[in-house]
């Protein structure tokens, strides 16, 4: 038993990455309605950033993720403005092509500027283990689950009580008639891909103490889809939600069954919640009217 | 019926241009064939030599899962092809290297490797470093007699039986698993060990782990815990949970750099001093960057060379040529001391098969090998008709994280008599 609730500790780590990545795509997906595959990428440049912070600009650890994530803020607002604003009204299928194009162009641009070998960070988060019910948990695995949980509570606020929280579910809802309300929809849409791209480069942070800087970490991004999709296309909890599960799916399939099996397990489960709830645990079903 | 029959031609036309494409490369490579086998037939630019250059080849993974460990050989094997045009090429020909990426995909290896049998032809390849891309090329490196050398693994298939065309640099894994459980059964005076294995899916992954498993029986001892991992995965939890939750005396690991990192942090994470031993593959800087030394100082690996940090004649040389061909970063490495060695060997090797070069030369030039010194970096390098592993010896490494330098633990001579040479040899 003891092992099981090791596995399931293990799985809320890494799937607490996957669901701020997911995070991060369902807040661009739903100001916007951009799907962007190149969210997956965006982890991986957050843990090239702040390896760049600590190895090269030689950055204590807090001063050097607080640099990534401005730095990848300024990245996600600079995307929306040059490469998304001009495709507002084009084509899905061509908004879609542009994202997967930009995941090739990342992954391209780390591998010029960092090179393609692995790479560790000069100092790390602490990673030693926390003895808590019996159960070895790392002090890192508890920063990652705790800074999760802030993320969460802070997006829960922000969209409540700020304005431009509000102004962003507004859009979300129907562009045309907050447009008519007198919000900017173009300073909305900035904000929701800022945010969600320094949301995705946080978990490359928190995923660059974990493991190793790869570009391979990409591959890891790339659960954030699924994670958003089992979670709800639209919902923010939804989306951390997706991406727990994800994670503790693919420890108990590994631990249990072997680690070749830990994809067949985790879509799945997809499939199957996906049959009996098309929108996600979380999601609502469009209602169109005729 | 118009387009129906616009359809027919086109097939038509399609047709015989693949069969005029077959009956051409089945041709390159029966002319190939014949030069190389002609035995001191001339040197050609079908086989990649010219009267100025020597097109050789070198495979490896640029860009996929194991470029870590992959680079660094590489970049040791193009010091040693740099050093020698420095000092005007073999017989006067310039070694031109053309580079291919495996990506650690098979398909990706075979296609890199069948580029160099006839569109850009080679007088010989090293690299093909994953074992699985090894094992799928090796049937077609026998076929082209293509001298094929120095690749970072060497698998059972190359060397059982011993084949023409094929030379390898590193010993092969069963006197690998030799040394190092020999040396921890001794090191932690457990003569019947319980063992864990931590491995990767890989095919050489496969054989290290039933090499352990026949070795460890026949000692009397037991595999209390045998997990693997994919290599493109990059977290170990749920596997060294499993291997903690063993208690075996200790473990040994074949994996990449990468994974065995992934091992250490989740190690770190259960708070485990499990004693951990890796093969050749899954040694070097970036394990031991990834953790603190609590952690660090549980893992040594074996290597048959030595890394810069330990000083001989050939060490002092090796650091001298990465700093003057920009390779500096990777000399730590002892992938790279592996790559530097196997370039030593190749350029003895062109230059032993004399002015009259092609791949049948090249492959009496390898065999011509017979100590051949390396300053120290490993034991000599020989060859013979039967013996197609340059090197036989191997020893442990750890890292000392307060010097920050890697030590070896004793000398290439304490654990030859571990070897039992399951391959022959």
């Amino acid at each position: 038993m003891a092992a099981f609730f090791q596995y399931v500790i293990g799985g809320l780590a890494v799937g607490s990455i996957y669901g701020l990545v997911a995070l991060g795509f369902v807040l661009i997906f739903k100001s916007t309605d951009v799907f962007n595959f190149a969210q997956g990428d965006l982890l991986t440049l957050g843990a090239y950033l702040l390896f760049a912070g600590v190895a090269n600009w030689k950055l204590p650890m807090i001063p050097a993720i607080l640099v990534s994530l401005v730095i990848a803020l300024v990245i996600g607002v600079a995307m929306q403005v040059i490469v998304f604003r001009p495709m507002i009204g084009k084509p899905l299928l061509t908004v879609v092509m542009v994202t997967i194009a930009l995941s090739l162009i990342i992954k391209a641009l780390i591998q010029v500027i960092f090179g393609t070998t692995e790479k560790t960070l000069p100092h790390q988060l602490p990673n030693d283990p926390v003895h808590i019910l019996g159960l070895k948990v790392s002090e890192l695995e508890l920063i990652t689950m705790g800074v999760t949980a802030l993320c969460v509570l802070a997006f829960a606020l922000f969209f409540r009580r700020s304005k431009l929280g509000l102004q962003m579910r507004a859009t979300a809802e129907n562009v045309e008639a907050s447009m008519l309300s007198g919000i900017d929809a173009n300073r909305v849409f900035m904000v929701a891909f800022g945010l969600g791209t320094a949301i995705a480069a946080l978990g490359g942070v928190l995923m660059a103490n974990l493991q190793t800087v790869t570009p391979q970490l990409s591959a890891l991004g790339l659960l954030a889809f699924p994670a958003a999709v089992l979670g709800g296309l639209t919902s923010i909890p939804g989306a951390i939600v997706g991406g727990l599960l994800i994670g503790v799916i693919q420890q108990l399939a590994t631990g249990y069954v072997s680690g070749q099996s830990a994809n067949v397990f985790v879509y799945g489960v997809l499939l199957a919640v996906l049959l009996i709830r098309p929108w996600g645990i979380f999601g609502r079903p469009t209602v169109a009217r005729v | 019926m118009q387009s129906a029959s616009r359809i027919g031609i086109a097939l038509s036309i399609a047709s015989l241009a693949l069969g005029a494409a077959a009956c051409g490369s089945s041709d390159s490579s029966s002319n190939a064939s014949g030069s190389s086998g002609g035995g001191g037939g001339k040197s050609s630019p079908k086989e990649g030599v010219t009267s100025n250059t020597i097109n050789y080849g070198l495979i490896y993974d640029q860009t996929g899962p194991q470029t870590a460990s992959q680079t660094p050989f590489a970049h040791g094997f193009m010091t040693q092809i740099d050093k020698a045009n420095d000092a005007g090429g073999i017989n006067g020909r310039k070694i031109k290297l053309v580079l291919g990426d495996e990506k650690g995909q098979v398909p990706d290896g075979i296609a890199a490797y069948k580029k160099m049998v006839s569109q850009t032809p080679v007088v010989g390849i090293t690299g093909i470093n994953s074992s699985s891309i090894q094992e799928a090329a090796l049937p077609l490196i026998e076929k082209d007699n293509m001298p094929f050398v120095g690749p970072q693994s060497t698998v059972k298939e190359g060397l059982v039986p011993v084949h023409k065309s094929v030379f390898y640099i590193v010993p092969p894994y069963a006197d690998q698993v030799d040394v190092l459980l020999g040396y921890e059964q001794k090191a932690l005076n457990k003569p019947k060990p319980k063992v864990g294995i931590f491995r990767l899916t890989a095919s050489s992954g496969i054989e290290v782990g039933d090499l352990v498993k026949a070795a460890v029986k026949k000692e009397g001892g037991s595999v209390v815990a045998d997990q693997q991992m994919d290599v493109t995965a990059t977290s170990a939890d749920a596997q060294a949970q499993k291997l903690v939750s063993a208690h075996p005396d200790f473990i040994v690991v074949h994996s990449a750099p990468t994974q065995s990192a992934a091992l250490l942090k989740s190690m770190q994470k259960l708070g485990s001093k499990i004693p951990l031993i890796s093969t050749f593959a899954g040694g070097g800087p970036l394990p031991y960057a990834a953790v603190p030394a609590s952690v660090g100082s549980t893992f040594q690996y074996t290597a048959p060379t030595s890394p810069s940090d330990i000083k001989t004649d050939g060490q002092a040389q090796m650091e001298a040529d990465a700093s003057k061909y920009g390779y500096s970063k990777d000399v730590t490495d002892s992938a790279y001391a592996i790559g530097y060695i196997s370039g030593l060997t190749v350029v003895n090797a062109l230059e032993n098969a004399g002015k009259d070069l092609t791949r049948e030369s090249l492959i009496s030039g390898l065999e011509k090998i017979d100590n051949l010194d390396t300053g120290g970096i490993s034991e000599p390098v020989s060859y013979s008709a039967t013996d197609h592993v340059g090197l036989s010896a191997t020893r442990p490494y750890k890292y000392n994280y307060s010097t920050k330098k890697f030590e070896a633990i004793g000398e290439f001579s304490d654990y030859t008599s571990y070897i039992t040479h399951a391959y022959g040899g």
